[in-house]
């Protein structure tokens, strides 16, 4: 439990940090932390860019189409101190699971909030209410 | 690799960890009061004689963005877990939304801001109001100075200074300012730039470093606070003890602010002699086209 509730501190950091430069956007903003569509996607890019890395995958649609999706997640300094950056974590052509919050804009745009792995292990990016640790 | 995850996890707390680690963090030291002074307490005087140049002055040079008892706050090539004690979630109940919203009331209600003459105060609102579009941090552009904060390592010469500044979301940033007392040249102050012209001088123990010829692209911090491109910033670095350095930042910009802003922070020694500032990635904005809620 304690362990989730780091990570969420860390991305709300990464997210909304109170930093001389200022928050990059609310999570709000963009996207609906009210809810989570699970997704299952082929990783085709890992992004390590500032102010969020970006994960591009392949998502399969109702219809059995493969669609371009790109999920945020946080800053590359705080996934490299995570030790979870690391090419062996994020495999390209790998098939991962993830429970999403989505874009307000309707784009294929997602905010990671748990990112599974193949052997189950599972990285939580998400809100209290979402990990099951609300008070 | 499990244990590699979990102790990650740990990690990315200790990146949040209290209000106070944030600042040591990403804004290295505590700030410091108008009405206090660094003896008032042992936290903030520290300890040790102050090293010296060949030339007598105090050596400023170090990694000055430890926590007040020497210790790393976890640098960019720092192992992750240092201390799990620290990894304290500051916002309610442990929500990312919450914890936002905690984060611009404390913003917008903060003691610590220039004051603007009432001319100004619909601009900035509406600069603030605008901040996804108009702030141009948000955009990946240099927060410049004086916004880019105390500097979290300094290299010293007998001829000059180089600070550097670091932001976990943006980029690496570093200045190299003469320190032999000489002027401004005037053709510097025609530039119009980012840092701006910077010349250092001593006065006693205290380097004096003088910045001018602004552009007026950055702004002071978050919140539509704009300046002009007559900006004016005075740093003072003072090394008073081995482990503290107070770091005093002076900004007057007469057209628009009623008073010189006035920031005063202490800064902690980073005793880890591993430590370092490690490459940050690019800054590439992407989420300015999806924002559907104006909120920062």
């Amino acid at each position: 439990m304690n362990k989730y509730r780091s990570l969420m501190a860390g991305v709300a950091l990464m997210l909304a940090a109170a930093a001389p430069v200022g928050a990059h956007h609310a999570v709000n903003a963009q996207f609906d932390p009210d809810k989570f569509i699970e997704m299952t996607g082929v990783l085709r890019k890992f992004e390590l860019i500032n102010p969020h890395s970006y994960m591009h995958m392949d998502v399969k649609n109702e219809k059995g189409e493969y669609e371009e999706w790109a999920f945020e997640s946080g800053a590359p300094a705080a996934l490299r101190h995570a030790g979870i950056a690391s090419k062996d974590a994020f495999k390209i052509g790998e098939t991962y699971k993830m429970k999403v919050s989505p874009s307000r804009d309707g784009s294929h745009i997602g905010l990671i909030v748990v990112w599974e792995l193949p052997d189950g292990r599972k990285i939580g990016f998400g809100t209290a209410k979402e990990l099951g640790l609300e008070k | 690799m499990k244990r590699k995850l979990c102790s990650g996890w740990l990690a990315l707390g200790l990146l949040a960890a209290t209000p106070s680690l944030v600042q040591a963090q990403f804004a290295a030291g505590v700030p410091l009061r108008p009405d206090q002074k660094v003896s008032d307490s042992p936290m903030l005087a520290g300890a040790g004689a102050v090293p010296r140049l060949a030339d007598g002055k105090p050596e400023l040079s170090g990694m000055w963005n430890g926590l007040p008892d020497g210790r790393d706050p976890g640098g960019d090539n720092t192992p992750a877990g240092a201390d799990p004690a620290l990894a304290v979630f500051p916002s309610r109940h442990g929500d990312i939304t919450l914890g936002e919203q905690d984060n611009r009331l404390m913003r917008k209600t903060s003691d610590d801001l220039p004051q603007y003459k009432p001319q100004y105060w619909d601009k900035i609102n509406q600069l603030d109001m605008d901040s996804i579009k108009s702030d141009p941090a948000f955009a990946c552009v240099t927060p410049g100075v004086p916004r880019m904060g105390a500097p979290v390592k300094i290299v010293q010469t007998p001829k000059e200074i180089i600070l550097f500044n670091t932001f976990i979301l943006a980029a690496n940033w570093f200045r190299i300012i003469p320190t032999t007392g000489r002027d401004h040249h005037p053709e510097d102050l025609l530039v119009g730039s980012y840092y701006g012209d910077g010349v250092g001088r001593w006065e006693g123990d205290t380097l004096v470093l003088d910045s001018q010829g602004f552009n007026d692209v950055t702004w002071l911090g978050s919140g539509g606070l704009f300046h002009t491109a007559d900006l004016h910033v005075v740093e003072r670095l003072t090394r008073y003890a081995h482990n503290r350095l107070l770091y005093e930042v002076t900004v007057e910009d007469p057209e628009i602010l009623t008073q010189p802003w006035v920031r005063r922070r202490v800064l902690f020694l980073n005793l880890n002699p591993d430590a370092t500032i490690g490459e940050l990635p690019p800054c590439s904005e992407r989420d300015a086209d999806h924002i559907k809620i104006n909120l920062r």
